[in-house]
């Protein structure tokens, strides 16, 4: 809830920079509405976009709950991808099913290992997470796109971008027409089921229990015989896999080839959705909509006005971002009234 | 031939870790005052686009440098309002900062050059040559001494590690972190100067290229002291100089493997900072034995 008041602060406080700059807010919002509601198409590409953030805001979340901070999901998506694009590359001759979970497995191995290595490093060796995750983020680009643009380019398009994948590889081999000719694939439906597998996971298990107890209170939990290193880990491993999900989504699931820069910081979104829904899955289902429209509707806030470009949207991101973090401890105390000391 | 290079090296070293150094200080001061700083990437960006512009308009560097410093504290005012005011996570606060900054450059400058995310360049006088390396040194060793030896370093420490001691003792713990990420702030948004007015000319999109990360992990491998900050911003300018010295001595080696030495570097050194501390009372007894 807090969250939600942050956003629509957020908003309002870039409605009125746009305004600032010249353009009517009222306008602004009615390209907003457009740009999610006015037609399937649209819809469709909003509820992609949503795919997406919810696994990366699940991935940040796991660790949140287990008191870290995931920052690199952003690489963690990028290797899972990487992965899944280039598994049909390599064995191109696989039959049906095998082909498919070759590619999910060499993926979600990718990822999870990109995961594993801050998890392991701040379990056992004590490596700050955060600039671990940041470094991994800027090896993992720098190794997608020797992959990428040295070894898999597809001469045929001038894009950045793998050779696509045979059909073999692809989500759509098993579920024909379940939403025909539109970016959204089966994978929203996975996400969706992921929320709630997640809350059960989370809440209703004994893992979940250590793993909030590791975030809540390392002391006790150490005390009470918890696990704790392994838990780390199996946070971060867990957080990679979710993350490397984007891929199935966006490789498996739609365009079937990996195009440089496909993930518009979608890794750094996520953590702005598992922050505004303070790590729950369900409030996750709803955040990662609300950022899935935002993202979208500033995307068309670039092709339909003059001043907003998109770089803007960034701005439009991070003020949003900034007032849901400011946000979380909101019945802020004014000065008037310090709490008795 | 074998001497020169050593030297270019050397000399280069010196010149890159000038901005890890005032970032990394910058850093330090708010690490130790109990404020984790993630916004250095913000100030080195911001501090670097406004002392770019400010130089291309009045001609002169030094106004560079003061307006870079005013664009700091005009950020630290932003953040320490999120963190210090609003009680906001900290982590969280740097990183939306980051991206914020990252998202105004390229508009400020488009609406102001009308360009795609550059400054124009600045011509080769009015490019500051060794203040900034000078600069640095000196806040090095101010902060050194104020750390060590008077009562607001005391102040700073007691601050991160013990805040109910400043209470007691009359102190507002929020003042002393006010000032000190004003501080973190001016300093390293002068890092950010140096960096598009010493070290290149002019503004470019992305010239930070994660430094302020890297000078994050420096604080964290120089052990959050001001000595070991300097040291390890040395290892670091010395890993960014050989990565230049390869990418210009026409080696047959990919540039994409070798732009990334300085974070695998990084991810190294902070990945292996507590197996090497836990491991040097070890050798040290293996050679005094």
């Amino acid at each position: 809830m807090k969250g939600l008041l942050g956003f629509i602060f957020g908003l309002g406080l870039s409605l009125i920079l746009v305004s600032v700059l010249g353009e009517n807010p009222i306008h602004i919002l009615q390209i907003f509405y457009n740009s999610v509601f006015a037609t399937q198409y649209d819809l469709a590409t909003t509820l992609f976009t949503m795919t997406s953030l919810i696994f990366t805001g699940l991935s940040v979340a796991v660790a949140f709950h287990a008191g870290l901070f995931n920052i690199g999901a952003e690489g963690q998506l990028l290797m899972g991808s990487l992965g899944m694009a280039i598994s049909g590359l390599l064995l191109p001759n696989l039959i049906l099913p095998y082909s498919f979970l070759w590619a999910l497995v060499l993926g979600l191995c990718l990822g999870g290992f990109w995961g594993f290595i801050p998890g392991y490093l701040k379990s056992r060796w004590g490596g700050h997470e955060v600039i671990v995750t940041m470094m991994l983020n800027f090896i993992a680009a720098g190794i997608v796109n020797y992959f990428v643009i040295d070894v898999f380019q597809n001469r045929e398009v001038q894009t950045p971008e793998t050779i696509p994948l045979t059909k073999e590889f692809l989500l759509s081999s098993f579920t024909h027409g379940i939403f025909p000719r539109t970016p959204v694939n089966a994978s929203f439906l996975f996400a969706v089921l992921f929320c709630f597998l997640f809350y059960v996971l989370i809440y209703h298990t004994r893992w979940g229990f250590q793993l909030r107890s590791v975030g809540k209170n390392p002391e006790a939990s150490k005390f009470y015989g918890v696990p704790y290193q392994k838990i780390q880990i199996q946070a971060f491993v867990l957080a990679g896999f979710l993350a490397a999900f984007v891929g199935v989504n966006e490789v498996l699931g739609f365009s079937g080839r990996l195009r440089l820069g496909f993930s518009s910081d979608l890794g750094f979104l996520g953590v702005a959705v598992a922050m505004m829904a303070s790590g729950h899955p369900i409030g996750i289902l709803a955040s990662s909509f609300l950022f899935a429209f935002l993202l979208k509707g500033s995307l068309d806030l670039d092709l339909e006005t003059q001043t907003i470009t998109k770089d803007f949207a960034r701005v439009i991101q991070a003020l949003v971002l900034l007032s849901v973090i400011g946000f979380t401890q909101f019945p802020f105390k004014l000065p008037g009234f310090k709490s008795g000391k | 031939m074998e001497n020169s290079a050593f030297l270019l090296i050397l000399f280069s070293t010196l010149r890159l870790s000038t901005p890890l150094l005032l970032a990394g200080l910058g850093g330090l001061i708010c690490e130790k005052s109990g404020i984790v700083q993630l916004a250095l990437e913000a100030y080195l960006l911001a501090g670097a686009l406004v002392a770019a512009i400010v130089t291309y308009w009045t001609g002169h560097p030094f106004f560079g440098l003061f307006a870079a410093a005013f664009s700091g504290l005009l950020l630290a005012a932003v953040q320490g309002f999120f963190i210090i005011r609003l009680k906001s996570e900290p982590v969280m606060t740097g990183i939306a900062m980051n991206i914020l900054i990252l998202g105004l450059c390229p508009l400020i400058t488009k609406a102001l050059f009308d360009s795609t995310g550059s400054t124009p360049s600045l011509p080769a006088e009015q490019i500051l040559r060794h203040s900034p390396l000078i600069l640095a040194y000196f806040l090095l060793f101010v902060f050194y001494i104020i750390y060590r030896h008077t009562l607001w370093g005391l102040l700073i420490q007691f601050c991160g590690q013990k805040p109910e001691v400043l209470v007691v003792k009359g102190f507002s713990p929020a003042l002393v972190q006010w000032a000190s990420i004003f501080i973190s702030g001016l300093i390293a948004s002068l890092g950010g100067a140096t960096l598009s007015i010493s070290l290149s000319s002019g503004y470019s999109p992305m010239i930070s290229a994660g430094r302020g990360y890297i000078a994050l992990a420096c604080v964290i491998l120089g052990n959050w002291t001001p000595l070991g900050l300097l040291f390890s911003c040395l290892f670091f300018g010395s890993m960014e100089a050989i990565q230049i010295f390869i990418q210009s001595s026409g080696w047959q080696v990919s540039l994409n493997w070798i732009q990334l030495i300085p974070y695998a570097v990084t991810l190294f050194a902070v990945a292996l900072r507590r197996p090497i501390l836990s491991f040097l009372p070890r050798l040290q007894s293996l050679l005094t034995r």
